[in-house]
């Protein structure tokens, strides 16, 4: 009857027995919605154990499921992090799952902003063939691998960069916490401690918001602690949401904290509250940083931060009579993570406190967490890549930063000087969240070769030649998490349901058949089962064990608090002189150090920060965490009512933000809980993907203010060293 | 709707094409389109049906495959998906505990629940890419072709009634789209179409 070619592509395969159709009654959607739907208490549900991944924490979490759909989610109750509460962006994350924004096959560019899809087979081959050509024209060092990591990544993707002979492995702690790290690594040799913050008496959070960036059982430890008295100090240019549980706040200078901790440390020197015992067994070079504190006196300290020479004392002194039961938080990004030029010193200054207060391993105090003993693949069946003999790009301009995490930004540098010619993102944002977006895109598109693997379509996606559609965390198995703490354990992610879109593959499954296109499938010759039981072989739970209490913790294992490890510094004791430091060209004292910009009358110092409903910018195009965003006016900066007053701004009104890098225009929330030196932006909107439907056009990116810049110390992104003018647009 | 063969079978091949376009288009529909083929028989098999003429028409042809791949693209395969869940409430089950149970705009709800129920029910299969996307405008018309390509009326009216009352949604979304009107045009027409079946005496 017809002469086009339609039933060629009829998705519908009846079978002959299917022509004999049942009535409608038993068929129509009102009938099965009561039968199977609104009646359906009594259908199973399944309880699967996971993990989240709403944000870096990945607490445990309970995926009840019904009809084969995610129905429930619950924290999960013997997850050190969850302790049975999911915070609100662990519930709103999920719907990810299920969302209309997601990729859903392979793409590959075909022009500005174009993509096409094309089969899994011909990307890995076109993948495959175009890194190789440049592996052999311009050698490994010109290719590079980014993310930021979960437990699948952490070790796949440095095998998959390493077993095609590069060390190029980066994660985002470039603009997260390469400073703290680095200051931490060179002075206690660990790039973080916990703290036990339950049993302190005094506890100092610097730029830290456990009300922002939420882990439910932070959150409850520090709820215990106040319950029992201790006192809680937040210094912060803003008043942020732990404010609630708070005794004090410090609206300190922002960028200025290192030298409240000098001036703290002068004190507790002065005082004679130092822990001498404690420095005098564990650590060495005091001498030299007590002569360098005698100068910074806390008369000293307030002009530069603000804090009045008496609070600076008088908090000194009721740590150091607390000690060993106080500490200062280590914070992740905080107020040290990557946010100024002097943030590696605030953090070797940090840690050096909690040591002058002698709480290490303390109850109380801070902890080196004790990590589950996993085991490895055998190598001789599963031979390792070979260790490349050069180090990765940025190492010798930053001998400071951490290695294995490195300092992501110099692929951006490098690509914009020739040298880096190609980069593969997995779980990263680069080009929006890492450094100034408009440098990021430039340098991306110099790039001869560059691999998104994702979920949405964010802008390093939509800089891509080749997308490569992720599974979300909802519908995948991974590796293994380790959790280290008082008491070690190890966590499980899980799939809760089978995958929405058939096309997208887990992470594992998609280095390995890259790792095959490209010749070096050896390296990848197991499965993630079979990863995963002999990390477990060790420990003594079995796999089907783990799959089904999701979270196990060995309280066998469990650290002795009171008894000092053997730090893993170069001394193996607290280093306050650091040869390091001083190899690097640095002063192997903790110094103060001006930050590289200041406002003047006119101007003000941008800072950021967490909103506790979101995640970076991956939770903003999450419809209902956005709709949160919405309807309380969560993009709006904060400006403080005097410095509103002096420019004529009112609550509400519109004005522009202007720096060296952009003009944005946004309201204003005028608030006395922000310095008056200072403007806030939370740090998770200005999505510009036009596939991010929802977020797009919400607010405006931090990161488009921030010069593209390192810090000297870590490479960190000194993502607060921004001056701003803002002026009133309309009231 | 009348239910002799011939129009039946004019129905059914209608709603086909109308699925094909819904599809991710290669060279032949392309070619079928391009030639006016595709819609030349969209007219013979709505003359069959119904004597009134359709005054929608689809008149912004994209220029060429390339053309119409990237608008599928930028609409129908991302950004405006077609699938009914999107469009609905996500689950009338009122006792389940997702933050997002009662919106709309997510995959997999009650209607994918139930196209996955029919499907099993009638032992038919679809591709494994749309598993999980069941109700996908083009899955829906195929099986709406198929009821009443054999014959079970009340099955057909009543499938009409379940699945197609999202369009005008849909229609809106597609509107909001800047560029090319190809889809919306289609949709447009699509909406007079199962319109008109509603309407015919037989449905009554």
């Amino acid at each position: 009857m017809l002469d086009s070619k339609i039933s060629r592509r009829s998705f519908i395969k009846a079978s002959t027995a299917t022509a004999v159709l049942a009535t409608a009654g038993t068929a129509s959607f009102n009938e099965w919605s009561n039968q199977y739907v609104k009646a359906s208490e009594s259908t199973e549900i399944k309880e699967i154990p996971s993990t989240c991944n709403g944000c870096s924490s990945k607490c445990g979490i309970i995926g009840h499921v019904k009809n084969g759909r995610l129905w429930k989610l619950s924290g999960h109750p013997d997850h050190p992090y969850s302790k049975g509460k999911l915070c609100a962006r662990g519930h709103g994350y999920a719907t990810l799952v299920y969302s209309q924004d997601r990729i859903t096959e392979p793409l590959k560019r075909v022009g500005e902003g174009k993509f096409e899809p094309i089969s899994w087979e011909q990307a890995y081959k076109e993948i495959a063939e175009r890194l190789n050509k440049i592996i052999e024209e311009h050698g490994p060092r010109a290719i590079s691998l980014t993310e930021d990591p979960r437990a699948t990544g952490k070790f796949y993707s440095p095998r998959f960069i390493q077993a095609l002979g590069s060390p190029n492995y980066y994660t985002h702690h470039v603009v997260c916490s390469n400073s703290r790290d680095a200051g931490f690594l060179h002075t206690l040799g660990t790039t973080a401690t916990s703290a036990d913050i339950s049993s302190s008496k005094y506890i100092m959070f610097i730029g830290r918001s456990y009300g922002d960036a939420i882990r439910p059982s932070s959150v409850q430890s520090l709820a215990e602690a106040k319950d029992s008295g201790a006192k809680i100090v937040i210094v912060d240019p803003r008043l942020n949401n732990t404010g609630n549980l708070a005794t004090e706040w410090l609206a300190i200078r922002p960028g200025t904290d290192l030298a409240l901790v000098l001036a703290m440390s002068h004190v507790l020197v002065k005082e004679n509250l130092h822990d001498i015992e404690f420095l005098n067994n564990y650590s060495i070079g005091f001498e030299e940083y007590a002569n360098e504190l005698d100068k910074y006196t806390p008369v000293w300290a307030e002009e530069l931060t603000g804090i009045s020479a008496d609070v600076i004392t008088r908090i000194a002194i009721d740590m150091g009579k607390a000690k060993p039961k106080s500490l200062i938080e280590q914070s992740w990004r905080g107020a040290f993570g990557c946010n100024y030029e002097n943030s590696t010193e605030t953090g070797r200054a940090v840690a050096l406190f909690n040591a002058m207060l002698g709480n290490l391993q303390q109850k109380g105090g801070s902890i080196f967490g004790g990590k589950p003993k996993l085991g490895n693949l055998d190598s001789k069946k599963h031979p390792n890549p070979q260790e490349p003999d050069f180090k990765k790009a940025g190492y010798e301009e930053f001998p400071l930063a951490y290695y294995n995490n490195g300092v992501a930004t110099i692929v951006a540098k490098e690509a914009m000087e020739g040298k880096m010619k190609a980069a593969i993102f997995y779980h990263s944002n680069a080009a929006l969240g890492y450094g100034n977006p408009k440098y990021m895109k430039e340098a991306l598109s110099k790039l001869d070769l560059v691999v998104a693997i994702d979920v949405q379509m964010s802008e390093t996606a939509l800089l891509a030649d080749y997308i490569l559609p992720d599974v979300s965390y909802i519908e995948r198995d991974e590796l293994i998490e380790e959790l280290s703490g008082k008491t070690p354990g190890i966590a499980l992610r899980q799939k809760i349901v089978d995958k929405v879109h058939p096309k997208t593959k887990p992470i594992d499954v998609i280095y390995k058949e890259l790792a095959e296109a490209c010749g070096v499938g050896q390296y990848f010759n197991f499965t993630l089962d079979e990863l995963n039981e002999a990390m477990l072989a060790p420990t003594g739970v079995t796999y089907k064990e783990l799959r089904k209490k999701g979270t196990i913790m060995f309280p066998d294992k469990a650290i002795e608090l009171g008894v000092m490890p053997e730090l893993k510094t170069p001394s193996k004791k607290v280093e306050f002189y650091s040869d390091k430091f001083k190899e690097a060209g640095f002063s192997p004292v903790v110094k103060w150090v001006e930050p590289k910009v200041s406002p003047k009358q006119d101007s003000f110092r941008l800072i950021t920060g967490k909103q506790a409903i979101h995640s970076h910018t991956q939770t903003a195009n999450i419809p209902i965490l956005m709709q949160i965003t919405k309807d309380y006016d969560l993009e709006r900066i904060w400006m403080n009512p005097a410095r509103a007053r002096e420019l004529g701004i009112k609550d509400g009104d519109l004005v522009e933000v202007k720096s060296s890098e952009a003009t944005s225009t946004v309201h204003v929330k005028v608030t006395e809980k922000v310095h008056p030196e200072a403007i806030f932006v939370p740090s998770h909107y200005g999505i510009t993907s036009n596939y991010q439907k929802t977020a797009k056009g919400v607010g405006f990116g931090y990161m488009e203010h921030v010069p593209f810049d390192f810090e000297a110390w870590s490479g960190s992104g000194n993502i607060q060293e921004v001056i701003v003018k803002v002026r009133k647009v309309k009231g | 709707m009348n239910t002799n063969i011939d129009q039946g079978q004019a129905v059914s091949q209608l709603l086909y094409i109308m699925a094909d376009l819904y599809k991710y288009p290669d060279i032949e529909i392309w070619e079928d389109i391009s030639s006016y083929r595709l819609f030349n028989e969209l007219k013979v098999c709505e003359s069959i049906i119904t004597e009134a003429d359709s005054l929608i028409e689809i008149t912004e042809l994209p220029k060429d495959l390339q053309y119409l791949q990237e608008i599928y693209l930028e609409s129908l395969g991302g950004k405006v998906l077609p699938v009914e869940s999107i469009y609905k409430e996500w689950t009338a089950d009122r006792i389940c505990h997702l933050p997002f149970a009662r919106s709309k705009g997510y995959l997999f709800g009650d209607s994918a629940l139930h196209i996955h129920y029919i499907l099993e029910k009638f032992d038919i299969e679809i591709p494994e890419e749309y598993r999980n996307m069941p109700d996908h405008i083009s899955i829906l018309l195929e099986l709406l072709g198929y009821f009443i390509s054999h014959g079970n009326k009340e099955l057909a009216f009543q499938f009409l009634a379940d699945h197609f009352d999202w369009l005008g949604d849909f229609e809106d979304r597609l509107r909001e789209q800047s560029g090319n009107q190809f889809y919306l045009q289609v949709t447009r027409y699509l909406e007079y179409i199962l319109d008109t079946l509603k309407r015919l005496p037989a449905n009554k």
